[in-house]
């Protein structure tokens, strides 16, 4: 099963941004809700499903994320590098939306895994021109459908190796098969 | 040779030989090889030592310091044996009056009639010595000296990278945390105004363009100062790159600009290959071309871009336009930051040109213009160019 709709989740601890690009994602004509993580903890939690999160109806697997880098507790490369580390969050596209245009940072999120990094503009119209790109891009892809928390690693791990998993993953892991 | 008598009356080969021996302003001493007892010593040598000539007749070396001890005098006594001759070039020994003096020490053995005797010069050297450890010690010192001036150079360059470093990150810290605020400002002001225009007076209406006119300004600033920041902070490699595609890529990065002044741009070839950093010099030539298009008189911009080859192997490249010129004495001062000579006609940071002549002056290059009021504008930049062997430009046209 493939799906056509994107599901986008923006992780910004800036309240003010993720307002006005939630304006400029309306105006720019994207009918899917946009869903909101204010920080890279906030966000794992949203991906992994804890909590609240566990509604997948209220809260669905985001097709793609945009994100910021540079926020409070876990930045935007922690959390690109923990996705990295995630097997069942392998089909989810990152979009780095950081208002740095440093080569460094630049680098780094490629290096971890980013699929795309675009410098936050200055201004509306600027915001306003981004969302219009974004979303005639995002209309032209076709998403697969996320996998579940639990997509085993058995399945997997002849491929990814023992070096994907992290002690995190594997208890958690853990968690979840015996819950299941 | 007739056999010698013998006789009280020297002769006079011998006369001239002992007043050699007496007047010597060096010892000699001879010593007889059987008891290692000195037989004979000059004056000079006793005087030298501290002891009348007949304290030391019958005496061995060691006994009145002439080498070190008796252990000392036997290897000597050896070595004079096996070789014929011995040789201390510096032999260190106290007087009788405890003064240490420095001797070059030399001993022979020879045969007179069958009978073997060992004749020894001393020759004081102390005061060479002095005067040679002096400048050794000197030379260290200076030496040292030389060390320590180096690490205080070192440490104080270091500190003053740092230093700039620090400001230069400091300066980009600023630039970029000051532009989400501004964002802010810039965004909701401009969306009040958008959105909620009818419940605004007029005047509210233009105090919310206030602030977003202010805030776009505010923001066209920061990102200069950004570049102007990143320019003075990139690490800079030089690498051989056709000036040609460098241009037209700067051209594609104005095109709105372009647009906008209606300006008629024209490339001159040929564009030989230059010693540069690509985003660097393209950030240079982005400049200067949105400068060309933006100072503009009553006539549509004429903008022309060619390079020229010095026979000293530099590149010159020109972006010449018709505006509206800059006056001799500001020809200077327009390369510094924030030095901006029209406020109001034309909107601009007065960052642009800085950043060209920070970008050139890390690129080991240099920046210029050559204008008259009215008649345009011909700012220049140069770099090294990379000569065109065959090899080169293969290898140029092989990378992707």
């Amino acid at each position: 099963m493939t799906t056509d709709d994107p599901v986008v989740l923006l992780v910004d601890d800036s309240s003010n941004d993720s307002l006005l690009m939630r304006t400029v994602f309306e105006r720019a004509g994207f009918l899917h809700p946009l869903h909101f993580a204010r920080s890279g903890d906030e966000a794992i939690a949203y991906l992994r499903g804890d909590g609240r999160y566990a509604d997948r109806l209220l809260f669905p697997l985001p097709t793609t994320l945009l994100m910021d880098l540079n926020m409070p507790g876990k930045n935007g490369f922690e959390v690109l590098d923990w996705i990295g580390h995630q097997p069942y969050l392998r089909r989810l596209r990152v979009y780095i939306l950081s208002a740095s245009s440093r080569p460094e940072d630049i680098e780094r999120a490629y290096d971890l895994g980013a699929d795309s990094y675009l410098v936050k503009p200055g201004n509306f119209d600027g915001l306003l021109h981004l969302a219009n790109c974004l979303i005639s891009w995002l209309k032209l892809n076709h998403f697969a459908p996320s996998l579940p928390v639990h997509d085993d690693f058995e399945s997997l791990s002849p491929f990814l190796g023992a070096s994907a998993r992290t002690e995190e993953d594997a208890r958690h892991h853990s968690l979840v098969r015996s819950a299941v | 040779m007739s056999p010698v008598a013998p006789t009280a009356v020297p002769s006079t080969s011998e006369l001239r030989y002992r007043r050699l021996f007496e007047a010597a302003r060096e010892g000699i001493l001879l010593v007889d090889p059987a008891t290692r007892r000195i037989i004979e010593v000059n004056p000079f040598l006793a005087e030298f030592l501290g002891y009348r000539p007949a304290e030391i007749i019958g005496r061995e070396l060691f006994e009145v310091g002439l080498l070190p001890d008796e252990a000392g005098t036997q290897s000597a006594f050896r070595e004079l044996h096996t070789h014929g001759y011995v040789y201390l070039e510096e032999l260190s020994l106290r007087t009788r009056a405890g003064r240490l003096v420095h001797v070059e020490f030399t001993g022979n053995l020879y045969d007179e009639d069958g009978q073997p005797v060992i004749q020894c010069h001393v020759h004081d050297i102390t005061e060479r010595k002095k005067s040679a450890d002096a400048l050794a010690a000197a030379r260290r010192k200076l030496s040292r000296h030389a060390v320590e001036l180096e690490a205080i150079v070192d440490r104080r360059t270091t500190q003053l990278r740092l230093t700039n470093e620090q400001l230069e990150a400091f300066v980009y810290t600023i630039a970029h945390d000051l532009r989400a605020p501004l964002r802010t400002m810039q965004g909701f002001s401009q969306l009040l105004v958008e959105e909620h225009a009818a419940a605004l007076s007029e005047q509210a209406r233009d105090y919310a363009n206030f602030i977003n006119t202010a805030a776009q300004t505010l923001d066209r600033l920061l990102a200069d100062l950004l570049v102007f920041s990143q320019v003075s902070q990139e690490k800079i490699e030089l690498l051989p790159l056709p000036l040609e595609a460098l241009v037209q890529s700067a051209l594609t990065s104005c095109e709105a600009e372009i647009a906008v002044s209606r300006a008629q741009v024209e490339t001159v070839a040929p564009w030989p290959v230059v010693l540069a950093h690509p985003a660097t010099l393209r950030q240079v030539l982005v400049n200067l071309i949105g400068n060309a298009v933006k100072f503009v008189g009553a006539a549509l911009p004429r903008v022309r871009l060619r390079a020229e080859e010095g026979v000293d192997g530099i590149v010159r490249v020109w972006v010449e336009d018709n505006g509206i010129g800059i006056p001799l004495e500001f020809q200077q001062r327009i390369f510094q930051v924030f030095q901006r000579l029209h406020t109001i006609e034309y909107p601009g940071t007065g960052i642009g040109l800085a950043i060209v002549q920070k970008g050139m002056e890390r690129m080991g290059g240099r920046a210029g213009v050559v204008s008259s009021p009215g008649a345009g504008s011909n700012f220049w930049i140069e770099l090294a160019g990379v000569p065109l062997d065959p090899n080169r430009s293969q290898k140029l046209e092989e990378k992707p």
